[in-house]
């Protein structure tokens, strides 16, 4: 579904990611990890358009949507959550989904200023949608409150809740459970199981090694800007340069 | 009477009220501070359009200078209908929004404001320069009067007197008002606010930002052009100096001191801060500290606005009654 | 035009690039170290060149010791103004800062329109003389005014690249939370970065009341050419906001003898769009994405 074929990006000096080649296949959720700085975060800010490369192809269905920007990106069905917990913080938990339906239903804009029964009838379609993923993740009892007071559980739920809404085909989510207790892991990542089963591929970039295990079909591990090793579990587990890696940190 | 009555009643009170003012207010002077007043509103509410987006501009006086100097232009050198050029002002203000657009939105913050505050001052400029079209640093005498609206045998209004100018003012700012709250209402206002709290959320679920934070800053613009060609018709002349920095920058303080959360705010605002230096005029070459003490004393004690003021006497009094 | 008034031109060109460049910098720092709006900055340059002349006119000192004591005297009402208003608002929301600096400007110069009356006054020349260069002649005045300039603008330089103070403004610029974390005293910066920015200012006042006049709303000029050269230099950035003041002083130096005043102006903006769109993050300024 995806495919990155030679990817760098260079900060001045710095070479963050070093010419990668990866995919990402339908269907699957793959997990991606690797000790810090290995260039997770920014592998995701180039993907989804964040971020322009320096150098390499990225490959959407065949098709080359390398330096997009993140809106067409997403429209694309390439949404991603971000690392620092991204929320709007004075709408409600309900409004932040609502405004994140943008991509479906699409309003135009004259349709929206005058008000006309077409544009009423998106609305209340995207209330529908809205209502449907607060249901899906948990957040119904809590939609009226203002975003900014969630605990931290709820927000990254809310993160989640709001990549939903963006009808995504492709969901990448950054570190959605580092540092939550297990029992919230365990909600968290049991939606994103449900997602997948919904036809959704899903990219995860975690710390929580346990989550990455019990969850993912296929792990990568990237260090340096560089992929040092793929494959199951098992694989992984066991691979020499992996944990060289990881101890080196 | 039903609650949800209330509202619209008062509303059209209100409404009522201010078309009967001229009866109770003679005094052409006074007639001007209350049109003044109006005009404030409308560069107040429409700037506020633009901060609902997240976007800091100060472009507004150049915006108002645009809309002045085409309509007065098209009615003096082209002999357009003054009816039309407010609409054209408004347009000549609105398309130079767009051009610029683009390149001013991709700047961060800070930057973005500055960026405004550097096209107004090329506006003046120009208005300086061009002495053929804009007359200079003398500008534009002798703009004339609205066209008299002549309905034979029930109205002939020809703009003479001071209260033609009120009921055309009040038209002009009850309708741009109205197509602002419907914008208000409207889920391009939601966009607005997503990208204000988190652009980077907005684009992440597909919200073109650029696109919007364009289309905020044109539509702002558009009723600051609108506001500058009604002053032309009004004024009569129209100078460079007359809508500069520290005009945009009292707009600014309208809307922050009324209160920027609430589509009323930027109303109230307008209103103290014009009718309030008229109550102190006597202090002369002091009034300057009224205005400044109010704004600082807003800026510590009320930093959301004149708005928040009942909220917070709310609770101030909570508090004491906690503590008896 | 012939080379004598070439080189006059020049000079005054460099001469009027120093006055932006010691506003702009003043600017800029408060911009990128504290991340404000300063739009009371012309009053602060101002009321420098005020407090000069009565040092120097009205108590009889000598012309740079009045500007000194000028500069220091106007760099500590800025820690002041810095501590008492602006301190809540940094690196936050802009409308606090910007409603704040206004009513900072109305109240600035309000009082000085009350104190010294409201029309220009000329100081004394510090600096009588000329010297002749090349068969062109220079006032003593205007090429001091530039020395002064180059000294205060190597001494910043100085003080921001090559002293741990200097290091620390730069860190607290770049990322005044990263800052924190590491243990800056970010309010001590920030009253560094204000006396900077408004000694600085002051200074340029004294030279321009030695050099031309005074007046109360001599801010507002100097406010807009700091602004026109920070957009120019790229926004924050101490090195762009030399060099855009000397192009916009330059061009103000050269252009009204070959066509006129307004020109000048009109000139330099035309030339700020047109870099502007090749760069829009100016000369030395930060690309966005």
């Amino acid at each position: 579904m995806l495919e990155i074929k030679g990817l760098t990006k260079r900060f001045g000096g710095l070479v963050a990611i070093d010419g990668l080649d990866m995919t990402i296949n339908q269907g699957e959720i793959v997990g991606i990890i690797g000790p810090n700085g290995a260039g997770k975060t920014t592998l995701f800010n180039l993907i989804t358009g964040f971020l322009r490369p320096t150098k390499g192809e990225i490959l959407f269905e065949k098709r080359d949507i390398t330096g997009h920007k993140p809106h067409r990106m997403a429209a694309q069905g390439i949404i991603r959550t971000f690392q620092a917990t991204n929320l709007f913080p004075d709408f409600t938990v309900q409004e932040n989904i609502v405004a994140a339906c943008h991509l479906k239903p699409k309003v135009g804009i004259w349709e929206a200023m005058l008000h006309t029964p077409g544009s009423r009838k998106k609305r209340e379609y995207a209330l529908s949608r809205a209502e449907e993923i607060l249901e899906f993740t948990g957040l119904d009892t809590r939609k009226d409150q203002p975003a900014e007071e969630l605990s931290s559980g709820w927000r990254r739920t809310l993160s989640v809740a709001i990549a939903l809404a963006a009808n995504p085909r492709l969901l990448m989510l950054d570190e959605p459970v580092t540092t939550l207790d297990p029992e919230r892991v365990a909600f968290i990542m049991n939606l994103v199981s449900r997602v997948r089963e919904s036809g959704v591929t899903v990219a995860v970039i975690e710390h929580n090694m346990k989550a990455i295990m019990d969850y993912c079909d296929r792990i990568v591990v990237l260090a340096f800007g560089k992929k040092i090793a793929e494959g199951s579990t098992e694989e992984v587990r066991q691979n020499k340069d992996v944990i060289a890696a990881y101890l080196g940190v | 009477m039903s609650r949800k009555a209330v509202k619209p009643l008062s509303y059209s009170a209100l409404i009522i009220f201010l078309f009967l003012i001229p009866l109770f207010v003679t005094s052409p002077y006074h007639l001007h501070i209350f049109i003044m007043a109006g005009i404030g509103v409308m560069l107040a509410c429409s700037l506020r359009l633009i901060f609902n987006s997240g976007q800091f501009s100060m472009a507004h006086g150049g915006m108002m200078s645009i809309g002045a100097y085409t309509s007065a232009l098209l009615v003096m050198k082209l002999g357009l209908s003054t009816w039309a050029a407010l609409g054209v002002g408004a347009a000549a203000a609105a398309v130079l929004a767009l051009l610029v657009g683009y390149p001013l939105v991709r700047l961060k913050g800070v930057y973005f404001a500055l960026g405004t505050v550097f096209l107004e001052e090329i506006i003046k400029l120009i208005a300086q320069q061009w002495t053929d079209l804009t007359g200079g640093v003398v500008g534009l005498t002798g703009v004339p009067k609205p066209d008299p609206i002549v309905i034979p045998g029930l109205l002939n209004i020809d703009f003479t007197s001071k209260v033609d100018f009120y009921y055309f003012a009040l038209v002009l700012v009850l309708l741009a008002l109205l197509i602002l709250y419907a914008i208000e209402r409207s889920r391009i206002n939601q966009i607005f606010l997503s990208i204000k709290q988190s652009e980077s959320l907005a684009e992440s679920v597909g919200v073109n930002t650029a696109k919007f934070k364009v289309l905020a800053f044109t539509m702002g613009c558009f009723f600051a052009g609108l506001a500058g060609a009604f002053y032309s018709q009004f004024m009569t002349v129209v100078m460079p100096s007359s809508f500069g920095f520290v005009y945009t920058v009292y707009v600014i303080v309208y809307m922050v001191v009324g209160g920027e959360k609430k589509f009323y705010g930027p109303i109230i605002g307008a209103v103290i801060l014009i009718f309030l230096p008229e109550s102190v005029r006597f202090l002369k070459e002091y009034q300057p500290f009224v205005f400044a003490a109010v704004l600082m004393l807003v800026i510590f004690f009320l930093p959301e606005g004149m708005v928040s003021l009942p909220q917070r006497l709310k609770m101030f009094f909570r508090e004491r009654r906690k503590h008896a | 035009m012939d080379s004598a008034t070439l080189l006059q031109s020049i000079v005054n060109g460099l001469m009027a690039g120093c006055i932006y460049i010691l506003v702009a910098t003043g600017l800029a720092l408060l911009l990128s170290v504290m991340g404000i709006v300063q739009l009371a900055h012309g009053e602060i340059y101002m009321l420098g060149g005020y407090l000069t002349y009565y040092f120097c006119d009205i108590a009889g000192l000598h012309y740079l010791l009045a500007l000194l004591i000028a500069m220091v005297l106007i760099g500590g009402l800025g820690i002041l103004i810095e501590k008492a208003f602006f301190r809540p608002f940094r690196h936050g929301d802009l409308a606090p800062t910007v409603i704040l600096s206004l009513g900072l400007m109305l109240l600035l110069q309000t009082s000085a329109v009350v104190t010294f009356g409201g029309y220009t006054k000329v100081l004394t020349t510090p600096f009588p003389g000329i010297i002749n260069i090349a068969g062109v002649i220079l006032s003593q005045e205007r090429l001091i005014l530039i020395l002064i300039t180059a000294v205060f603008v190597g001494g910043l330089f100085f003080l921001l690249y090559k002293t741990e103070v200097g290091r620390t403004m730069r860190a607290v610029s770049q990322d005044m939370n990263a800052a924190l974390l590491l243990g800056i005293s970010v309010d001590r910066v920030s009253s560094f970065a204000m006396f900077l920015g408004c000694a600085l200012a002051a200074v340029a006042g004294g030279l321009m009341g030695a050099v031309f006049s005074l007046s109360p709303f001599m801010g507002g000029f100097a406010l807009m050419k700091g602004i026109a050269v920070i957009v120019l230099g790229g926004m924050g950035s101490i090195t762009g906001a030399v060099i855009g003041g000397l192009i916009i002083g330059l061009i103000d130096g050269i252009v009204p003898p070959l066509l006129s005043v307004e020109m000048a102006s009109t000139i330099g903006f035309l030339v700020i769009i047109l870099i502007l769109l090749f760069r829009p993050q100016g000369i030395k300024g930060q690309p966005s994405r």
